[in-house]
Parts: C-alpha cells; sequence; structure tokens
C-alpha cells in the first residue's frame, strides 16, 4: 500500500503527477477528481513535452464554466502518480484558465486501477494496486 | 518589439523551499529544476527557479529565453488553487 500526503487545508486534494515525452518529463499538480472519467493535462504541459496534437487519438470535448472546450485524447509515454506509473497513458488535452492554479484532473481513468482511501481530516490517500500489495 | 524581446532573462535562482519559493514569487506559475525529490513526501525539498509568471506558458517561455534546457521541469502555481472554476470534465 503505498500513502500519499496532500493538504488539508486546500479547497481541492491537489496531486503530484509526472508526465513523460520526448523531452523528458514535468511534475504537474493534478486536483484529485472522482467525478472525472478521464485524466486531464494541460495543452501547455503536452506542447513542452514534445507532442502535438497530430498525435492525437481522438478528438474530444469537455463541458467548462464558458462553453465547450475542445480538446484531443493523446497517449503519453508514462504517467506517474500516486506511487504507481504506467506506460501508454491515455490523457485528455484541454486547455485550463492560468487562474486555475493545476495543470489538470487526475481522474477515474487513473483512479480506477486502485483501490483507495481518502482521509480528509489527514491529508492523506491510501493507495492500494488491483493485487493488494 | 518582438514577443522574444519582450521575456525578461533571468538567471536560475539558488537552490529553495517550496515556502521561499512562495514568498519570491507569490501568485505566479513557476518552473522549477534541479529538484531534491523526497519519495516518501512526493515532493521536493528543494530546487531552482529556472522561469516564472502569470501564465502558465510563462515560466517555459522564460527558460527557453535563458537558454536552459532540462529534461526533468516541476511546473506549480505558487498561489491557492481556486476551485469555483473546476466545473468541467464531467
Amino acid at each position: 500500500m503505498k500513502v500519499r500526503r496532500f493538504d488539508p487545508d486546500d479547497d481541492l486534494i491537489i496531486i503530484k503527477a509526472k508526465v513523460f515525452g520526448k523531452h523528458g518529463s514535468r511534475v504537474v499538480s493534478l486536483a484529485l477528481d472522482t467525478a472525472a472519467s478521464h485524466t486531464h493535462v494541460s495543452p501547455d504541459i503536452v506542447d513542452e513535452l514534445g507532442y502535438s496534437p497530430v498525435e492525437g487519438e481522438a478528438i474530444t470535448s469537455v463541458r467548462s464554466a464558458v462553453g465547450k472546450e475542445p480538446g484531443y485524447m493523446l497517449r503519453v509515454r508514462r504517467f506517474e502518480s500516486l506511487g504507481f506509473a504506467f506506460d501508454d497513458f491515455p490523457i485528455h488535452v484541454h486547455d485550463l484558465p492560468a487562474g486555475f492554479g493545476i495543470d489538470g484532473l487526475l481522474g477515474l481513468s487513473f483512479l480506477k486501477r486502485f483501490n483507495y482511501e481518502i482521509r480528509s481530516l489527514e491529508g492523506r490517500i491510501l493507495v492500494s494496486p488491483a493485487d493488494g500489495r | 518589439m518582438s514577443e522574444a524581446h519582450a521575456i525578461q532573462v533571468e538567471p536560475l535562482t539558488e537552490l529553495m523551499t517550496w515556502a521561499q519559493i512562495c514568498a519570491r514569487y507569490p501568485d505566479q506559475w513557476v518552473a522549477v529544476v534541479e529538484m531534491d525529490w523526497d519519495d516518501e513526501a512526493d515532493d521536493f525539498t528543494v530546487a531552482r527557479v529556472a522561469g516564472h509568471g502569470i501564465t502558465r506558458r510563462a515560466p517555459f517561455d522564460q527558460m527557453r529565453a535563458a537558454g536552459l534546457n532540462y529534461e526533468h521541469v516541476g511546473h506549480f502555481f505558487t498561489g491557492r488553487v481556486r476551485p469555483h472554476a473546476i466545473d468541467f470534465a464531467r
């Protein structure tokens, strides 16, 4: 079991994640969101890593406060968070206003691979992989 | 003035803690390099700021303008995250 800490005083559960591409890796802050079906990353990050929209596997869109945001689905070389890593991990690339203060959302496409327990008062997440180790 | 001229180039900072970075660059996006990573905490203990600015892309633009090329870069916001706008991706 892995244990990761977050700041219980924050308004969101902010988790670090590492995204890999041709140009290395970028460590970013994502909001853990169990209501998001996918994992989202800002295009500023994927552009920096050397990806291009032409590598996208599908055009996607999400609803936002200002309407429908166009974007695309992309498989990144490697994605790490909560102490676990996956190769060829699918993310959705959509723009986020700078004022959000995060680079995306850690959604169920990542979280559903584990059992996890969010202990909000303690600021801890306990994560167990599928095999329970 | 071209965009390249508009980007202010700053030297790499000394090693700083996250608290020190937030105090020096309040409510900004920062690119940090040479992170001393603590696996237990899943966070860095100290790092150098290679770029900063008010837009998400500004720190990377500043790094490029300064000729800084690091394979592993952290990208974080020093202010408080505002949850009210996170209303999408359902």
